[in-house]
């Protein structure tokens, strides 16, 4: 699970919507609703976003619900749109990197600092939409059986909302590092690293455990070489901390 | 039943109303058996009324099946919902001003000390309030999610509730003013002290216009609406500049020192 900088509480009691936690917590069936925003809390990912973070992570859930009763062309449809809705996350992040001033860094703005917002700033809302790629990633993983590869248009559906959710991540890598932003990405990116690794052994361990073979074999296997070639860029780009 | 409660600040008398996300949607609210239940006492976070919080959970779930069904390309099935998301929110609204006008004042400070089975367990008037302020941003949020619609009725209705719901907000808000005793030394947001009163709640909302505008301003530089919705949405860019000067003007920021 990501973990996202508290800027600040509001310096007056708000009341406020969180986000659902990025990291995939709504769809493992815990709580959805009322994440805390006070101190040392998760500040709220903007709205242009956020809509989109959380009907990804609805979709997904229709997803799972749908394969789980083995009703696959509703299934294939929820996938679409989570893939679909990911995508806009991203692209309403890039609207907020674009729009936004960068985050002051490190202790500028300490809690109860009135000038705090209780809203995301956009590194931290970036990374929301980024991970929202890793819950479709990792949630499609998971979905994915040897018996349904044979239904082709379900295959599709899962290959493609794995690909196209790791695509997006890649761009969305190379767009904040080309940019050279100002801001708190040098500290906000490197937490992606953790949530591709989480990818990684999921993908390994499907693929060792389940023994997927032909097309879906192959995919996978694409799926992994994003994941690293992901990594690979976030290390480079924003180098871990060297350790005391 | 889920419970929309609110979580006590640190520093801040006051606290932060925590309403599920409008959109939490269906699915995971759904699939989540287990409501989250609220244990009074101690440190635990009162809990909206329950006169208010049935109708926010009501128009929290109707804002879930209505976004479930949009974008599961049943765009029709979603006008009823958001119909019902409206209505539960003008009654939750209705609710709330009922809390603000007929509940007492808190018992003095200590008169029910810890462990004391009579200590408040409930979330105060103005913050009862300022969640359904709250909720009512979140179908705003909700619907403008979904304004690129081709479905006529549901665009009709999409934007019918943003107007609902901008309007009585509005109207909220010049009723909570004019209701409000005048400010005393402690009812200013300075982190210490005031909290639970509308004049430490208030100037924090002017932050959820300012997102509300933000997503207005977004959605139309990202996408190429029809002119009925571009003009919808204009309008409720309008309305959300015309409520936060409202707010800012009846509840001015404090002067950074």
């Amino acid at each position: 699970m990501r973990t996202r900088r508290t800027l600040a509480p509001l310096a007056a009691a708000l009341g406020l919507i969180v986000a659902v936690p990025v990291a995939g917590g709504a769809l493992r069936g815990s709580d959805p609703s009322a994440h805390a925003a006070g101190s040392g809390a998760a500040p709220l990912i903007p709205s242009i976003v956020n809509t989109r973070i959380l009907r990804t992570q609805a979709a997904l859930a229709r997803a799972g619900r749908y394969a789980d009763h083995g009703q696959t062309a509703q299934s294939i449809a929820a996938l679409n749109a989570a893939r679909a809705q990911a995508k806009f996350a991203w692209n309403a992040a890039k609207y907020v990197i674009k729009t936004s001033p960068p985050s002051p860094a490190g202790d500028a703005l300490p809690d109860g600092d009135p000038a705090a917002s209780a809203y995301a700033g956009r590194e931290d809302t970036a990374f929301a939409a980024l991970s929202v790629q890793h819950d479709v990633v990792a949630t499609t993983t998971g979905l994915i059986t040897q018996v349904g590869a044979k239904n082709k248009a379900l295959r599709k559906s899962w290959i493609n909302a794995i690909s196209s959710s790791q695509a997006t991540r890649n761009a969305a890598v190379a767009f904040i590092r080309t940019r050279k932003l100002p801001g708190t990405f040098p500290t906000v990116m490197p937490n992606l690293v953790p949530l591709v690794n989480d990818e990684l052994k999921e993908l390994n361990g499907r693929m060792k455990m389940t023994g997927f073979n032909g097309t879906l074999r192959k995919s996978l296997l694409n799926s992994r070489t994003r994941a690293l070639k992901t990594r690979r860029l976030v290390n480079r780009y924003w180098p871990p901390a060297p350790a005391d | 039943m889920p419970s929309f409660r609110f979580l006590a600040l640190a520093a801040v008398a006051a606290a932060l109303v925590v309403v599920a996300p409008a959109m939490s949607d269906s699915g995971s609210a759904r699939q989540s058996a287990a409501p989250p239940a609220q244990i009074a006492g101690g440190d635990a976070a009162p809990i909206i009324p329950s006169i208010v919080n049935t109708r926010l959970v009501r128009a929290q779930d109707a804002l879930g099946r209505a976004t479930a069904d949009y974008d599961s390309n049943q765009p029709a099935q979603a006008v009823n919902d958001m119909a019902a998301a409206t209505d539960n929110l003008s009654k939750a609204w209705n609710a709330a001003k009922w809390v603000v006008q007929t509940t007492p004042p808190p018992p003095a400070e200590d008169a029910f000390p810890d462990g004391d089975g009579g200590a408040v367990t409930y979330a105060d008037p103005p913050t009862t309030a300022v969640a359904v302020l709250t909720a009512e941003h979140d179908l705003v949020s909700a619907s403008v999610g979904m304004m690129e619609t081709g479905n006529a009725a549901l665009l009709t209705r999409l934007t019918s509730s943003i107007n609902a719901m901008q309007t009585q907000r509005l109207n909220a808000i010049k009723w909570i003013h004019s209701i409000e005793p005048p400010p005393t030394e402690d009812a200013r947001p300075d982190g210490t002290e005031g909290g639970g009163t509308f004049a430490a709640l208030m100037p924090g909302y002017v932050a959820v216009l300012d997102d509300e505008l933000q997503q207005i301003k977004g959605r139309l530089a990202l996408y190429k609406f029809s002119a009925a919705a571009k003009a919808a949405l204009n309008n409720a860019r309008v309305k959300a500049q015309d409520t936060k000067d409202l707010v800012n003007q009846y509840w001015p920021p404090v002067p950074a020192d």
